[in-house]
């Protein structure tokens, strides 16, 4: 029905009024000489209302003059009224031209580029690396040409796999896959020492070629030699080799941190305020005066809202909106054991966060000293079993 | 001649032949015979096609010929939403459908 109402609309059409004693003949002349009516409403016995076109209003009168019946407008609907009405409003028509036309000049840009993907590449690289490869904010979609960005983007960035652009309206999406860097290997012809990565008692130690300077239950410290390339034998004198194996270690690492033993908690009050600002061009206007929060304890939550029309095509104008919600700080004393556990678990993910690779984790401990009434120091200990050698070249 | 009068014999046989090629031929029977054809879509539309002029139009009650039986509609609010040359449509509280012959 919205589709039948919206292009009666667009050609437009007139309510009318009739009166007389001959509706029904007016309805069945109108019927058989197809014009179309619609929505028609008795009103009393002798008057009517009802809609039809422009085109059928102006094959009324022969009608009307035939049943005897009386027709009076009573609204004129559509466009072609508007228009009509508009008619001599040239800076009106420019006006709209105008508008179109910004609206296109606008949205031939690109204003946003959307990254995903990048885990170890930072966005800023990225970006810096894209614009001198031409495509920016603000650059012209039609001067974009995507496969050569996206072959000097592959030529740049070593750590990329792939990397794929596509331009939605305004927006460019850039989506990307990072390589995954193979260690670097020493060549099995240079000859290279093992020496360790990490303090720690050796565990393991298994060994392919070279000689092994150290044995198991040895402590070691970071950088000591553990096998050696150079062999020195009396029948053959000193020979260089690559030296190869595992040298698996106990390792401890130590983690401490002060936690209180009270929590805030940040309550919402209700009260609230926002404050707007229109961002263009890199211009920020505010809409608010007094700058002045009348909360003492609030959060600040900020949103960005991008003009947009349709899901892609974005205007680069930026409304701002600044939330400020008040809360009342509570502060509430947690007993110590749950202290403890919170802590512990904090320090344990910090602590999973910092190593890489292959990590085997033997023993865990934690202790706590009170530092004052209110604080307690939380010390994590962590004996782990993992693989501390690493290849050196030999200099000769 | 022999044409013409199988012509008239045909049209004296008129709704029985018509029915039996509508039948045989699967044919919508309302183009054959020329009977009205109403859908109701509850009891607030109801589309008349195969019409042939409105008697009476009223809130509560629209008349409408057609060729083989003359329509009675009853209601309240009743309203002609379109009207062309083939097809009438009325909403609004229909409460009762007569077929008077």
């Amino acid at each position: 029905m919205f589709l039948v109402n919206l292009f009666h609309f667009i050609k437009g059409y007139v309510v009318i009024v009739v009166e007389g004693y001959y509706l029904e003949r007016f309805i069945n002349i109108c019927a058989r000489r197809q014009l179309y009516l619609w929505d028609i409403k008795k009103m009393n016995g002798y008057t009517m209302r009802l809609k039809i076109s422009i085109k059928g209003f102006k094959r009324l009168r022969p009608i009307a003059y035939k049943t005897k019946c009386k027709v009076r407008i009573l609204t004129k609907n559509g466009i072609p009224f508007i228009l009509y009405r508009y008619r001599k409003r040239k800076t009106f028509l420019v006006g709209i031209f105008l508008f179109i036309a910004l609206l296109w000049y606008m949205t031939s840009f690109i204003w946003v580029i959307e990254i995903t993907g990048n885990e170890n590449i930072s966005k800023e690289e990225i970006l810096s690396n894209l614009e001198m490869c031409g495509l920016k904010v603000g650059s012209y979609k039609m001067g974009v040409d995507i496969d050569t960005i996206q072959d000097n983007m592959m030529l740049r960035l070593n750590k990329l796999a792939w990397i794929g652009i596509e331009v939605k309206g305004t927006k460019a999406y850039v989506e990307i896959k990072e390589r995954r860097l193979a260690p670097p290997i020493l060549e099995r012809h240079i000859p290279c020492n093992i020496v360790a990565a990490k303090d720690g008692v050796i565990k393991n130690l298994v060994v392919k070629s070279g000689q092994p300077v150290v044995k198991e239950g040895d402590t070691v410290t970071k950088g000591q030699l553990l096998v050696s390339g150079v062999l020195n034998s009396q029948v053959e004198g000193v020979r260089y080799v690559h030296s190869m194996g595992s040298v698996k270690a106990r390792t401890w690492y130590e983690k401490s941190k002060e936690f209180k033993l009270i929590k805030t908690n940040r309550i919402p009050t209700g009260n609230e305020m926002k404050r707007y600002a229109i961002t263009f061009l890199g211009k920020t206007i505010n809409l608010y005066i007094n700058s002045g929060i009348p909360y003492e304890n609030y959060d600040k939550i900020t949103y960005d809202n991008e003009l947009r029309l349709g899901k892609d095509y974005i205007i680069p104008i930026t409304v701002h909106c600044e939330q400020y919600k008040e809360v009342a700080v509570e502060e509430k004393s947690i007993s110590l054991e749950q202290a403890v556990e919170e802590g512990t678990q904090t320090l344990q993910q910090e602590f999973l966060k910092e190593v890489s690779g292959e990590i085997e984790i033997l023993n865990e401990n934690i202790e706590h000293i009170f530092v004052d009434e209110q604080t307690i120091l939380l010390k994590y200990t962590v004996e782990c079993m993992e693989e501390i050698g690493i290849q050196e070249k030999i200099e000769i | 001649m022999r044409r013409k009068r199988k012509k008239a014999e045909e049209a004296n046989e008129k709704p029985n032949i018509r029915e039996k090629i509508s039948k045989v031929l699967e044919l919508p029977e309302e183009i054959i015979l020329d009977v009205p054809k109403l859908q109701f879509i509850g009891n607030k539309d109801l589309s008349i096609e195969n019409y042939k002029g409105i008697i009476e139009y009223s809130d509560e009650i629209i008349r409408i010929n057609t060729k083989t039986h003359l329509l009675k509609i009853m209601g309240h609010k009743l309203e002609i939403k379109t009207i062309t040359e083939e097809e009438i449509l009325i909403t609004g509280d229909i409460t009762g459908l007569e077929f008077i012959a």
